[in-house]
């Protein structure tokens, strides 16, 4: 891919004009409350960097998109990831297809998309939306029944970037590298996983269908499989219960949105069906993945103000079903309200103000409260300031939110584009 | 006498039959005058200014009858940097509620616009969504007010008021008989104050299979009560060029 890349740069005359060389450099700047613990950071800057390239020619296009951030006190956030490194063309008229790492969009939603989930992710201090990564895929689209059909191979899951020992997430120490549990236990790097999508518009709705053979990385379970069953007891043959194993699945779910009156009505129905049921020791004892049924429904409505500002409200609730309910507490978001409020000035600047809240639904004390303020400066410059804070039950379970107990913290990102 | 009386009525309310058909044969007139390009390309540049400020920005602009009913447009930013790539995707159709999309390139998401949003502005321009739609005649009910002659040029005056729901009670438009097109639009709000004005300018001719298309180079859009304006410009406007219609397809958006 990246030969294919370096030969369209060279031979760029030959494709079009329009090529576009872009980038764009973030500081960001984060103040955590005091944890009282002299080994983790109370405030921590970084610098995060994109380029991105494109060429088109006839029916094809090449993109070469990758990110890099660089942390000089956490080293563990440093990482350069591709994005979107691809060659797309388009074959025996109307199939489309494409090879190389790339990005997909699954989400309908604000802060509940458990559809979305076939790239891995930089796992950092937000519960919702982290950061993504390419996925090395190969894989072909065309029209069907005035829809979008589509299926891609993802042979090589690119693996979730955790955060270290100096972050502030609740984590004790640096994690080993993760582990696949699949069908086969100790899964191959390289597997038959995939993804089917139908995608269609009809109406006043948009649909999509989807089913993925492939790693739930949004579902990690942190301990060891070196353990021995004495009697009723597991006993750990290793003090080293620090790896991440993540599960083989296969996916099945469906997104609808439907516009009427002046709302949006959106719902998300998903089934996780683990292909692996195998135990892990872990420091709050065995576990292992649950199958379960995900509902989300969402609504939202845009007002526009006398003074041409526009308001948008967002409410959205997702359920998870689980097969044994004693597992509830090992999940986040499983029952959980989202409330936002966003606030657009519709001025020169681009000015918004976002107002969000999560809430379990079950009587705990868990969730978020965020607000954030962000505008363009000079044009190519763009500011985003924000407070994020958590709720966390002292004793809540490190699968769940108490991973987030020490995540309380204010920030500033500055953008300049290129 | 009665029968007096009822000859005035009824010719009076045949008259303003015929004024309110005078100006829907105006539309349809302005409409068939304008529909038969096949396709449009173009690069458009948005002036937007309020107190003092102005900043420009920047799209591409692609248009493709379907077919009598349905046309597809598709606008791409190219300025500025912090939204380029953003593309509003608009499937007009004459006979049924329109659909818009939108793909945020900063969070690589495909938004449906729903009906309330459609009435919002466009990038924080003086412009809605809905402005950006094509108009389809028989979605409003017409009222002929006046026909004006200005040097060698014929003006018409109509006023239009929507059958579904608009952010605009009612539009007050000029046509020009000379380009069989809309030279100014003054735009009503929800409460019946006026709230806009937009006027065409720089008007050019463009010929495809023997048929000629004026266009306006220029839309100046000023909003009366907060005296910001929006200009939007035209260059490199191309008709009947070859477009494949994925290209307006909503799962072609994403990149």
């Amino acid at each position: 891919m990246i030969i294919l890349f370096l030969l369209s740069i060279i031979s760029a005359n030959s494709f079009s004009s329009e090529a576009i060389f872009e980038g764009s450099v973030k500081i960001e700047l984060r103040q955590f409350e005091d944890d009282k613990n002299n080994e983790t950071l109370e405030n921590q800057s970084a610098l995060l960097g994109k380029i991105n390239f494109e060429n088109e020619y006839d029916v094809s296009q090449i993109r070469f998109a990758v990110s890099g951030r660089f942390d000089s006190q956490d080293s563990s956030r440093t990482h350069l990831w591709p994005e979107d490194i691809y060659f797309k063309t388009q074959v025996m008229g109307d199939y489309r297809i494409l090879a190389g790492y790339k990005i997909f969009n699954l989400s309908y939603m604000e802060a509940f998309n458990p559809l979305d989930t076939l790239n891995a992710r930089i796992f950092d201090v937000s519960v919702v939306n982290a950061e993504k990564m390419g996925e090395l895929s190969i894989g072909v689209e065309t029209q069907f029944n005035s829809g979008t059909l589509s299926f891609y191979l993802l042979p090589h899951p690119t693996r979730p970037k955790l955060p270290g020992p100096d972050s502030r997430l609740n984590l004790p120490r640096e994690l080993n590298e993760s582990v696949w549990l699949g069908s086969s236990d100790d899964e191959a790097n390289w597997g038959d996983h995939f993804f089917l999508m139908y995608e269609k518009s009809f109406e006043n709705f948009d649909s999509q269908f989807v089913f993925n053979k492939g790693i739930d990385r949004t579902r990690v379970i942190i301990g060891t499989d070196n353990f021995v069953i004495s009697g009723d007891t597991a006993i750990p043959r290793t003090l080293d219960l620090f790896t991440p194993y993540y599960y083989e699945r296969y996916l099945t779910g469906a997104s609808v949105v439907y516009n009427f009156d002046e709302f949006q009505l959106k719902s998300n129905l998903v089934h996780a069906y683990y292909l692996s049921n195998q135990d892990i020791f872990t420091l709050q004892g065995m576990k292992s993945p649950i199958d379960h049924t995900t509902v989300v429904i969402g609504l939202e409505k845009i007002r526009t103000h006398s003074n041409n500002w526009e308001s948008t409200f967002i409410i959205e609730y997702q359920y998870q079903s689980l097969a044994d309910e004693e597992f509830r507490e090992d999940f986040a978001l499983q029952n959980d309200l989202f409330l936002a409020w966003k606030l657009s000035f519709n001025d020169l600047d681009s000015k918004q103000l976002v107002l969000s809240l999560m809430r379990n639904m079950e009587g705990a004390e868990e969730g978020y409260s965020q607000i954030s303020y962000s505008q363009r400066v000079f044009e190519d410059y763009k500011f985003e300031v924000g407070f994020l804070r958590y709720e966390v039950p002292a004793d809540a379970n490190l699968s769940s939110y108490g991973i987030y107990k020490n995540a309380k913290h204010a920030y500033l990102n500055w953008v300049i584009y290129m | 006498m009665k029968y007096l009386i009822l000859f005035f009525m009824t010719s009076f309310f045949s008259l303003g039959i015929q004024a309110n058909n005078k100006a829907y044969d105006i539309a349809k007139k302005v409409d068939i005058a304008n529909t038969g390009f096949f396709s449009e390309t173009g690069t458009m540049e948005m002036i937007l200014k309020s107190s003092g400020k102005e900043i420009k920005r920047v799209m591409e602009s692609h248009s493709l009858e379907l077919n009598e009913d349905e046309t597809h447009t598709l606008l791409e930013f190219k300025l500025p940097k912090d939204v380029r790539g953003t593309k509003l995707l608009t499937h007009s159709f004459d006979s049924k509620d329109d659909s818009q999309w939108i793909y945020l390139s900063a969070f690589r998401r495909v938004k449906r616009i729903s009906s309330s949003g459609k009435s919002s502005s466009f990038m924080g321009s003086e412009f809605t969504f809905e402005d950006l739609r094509n108009i389809s005649v028989d979605k409003f009910n017409y009222k002929f007010l006046a026909e004006e002659k200005k040097g060698l040029d014929t003006y018409w005056t109509y006023e239009k008021t929507p059958k579904e729901k608009s952010g605009y009670t009612k539009q007050k438009v000029t046509v020009s008989q000379k380009f069989t097109g809309v030279v100014g639009v003054v735009y009503y709000d929800r409460s019946g104050q006026e709230l806009k004005k937009a006027t065409f300018e720089n008007f050019k001719q463009y010929k495809y299979k023997n048929k000629s298309f004026w266009r306006p180079s220029k839309i100046h859009m000023i909003n009366v009560q907060t005296l910001k304006e929006s200009i939007i410009m035209w260059k490199d406007r191309k008709l009947g060029t070859s477009l494949v219609k994925n290209l307006f397809k909503k799962s072609s958006l994403k990149k």
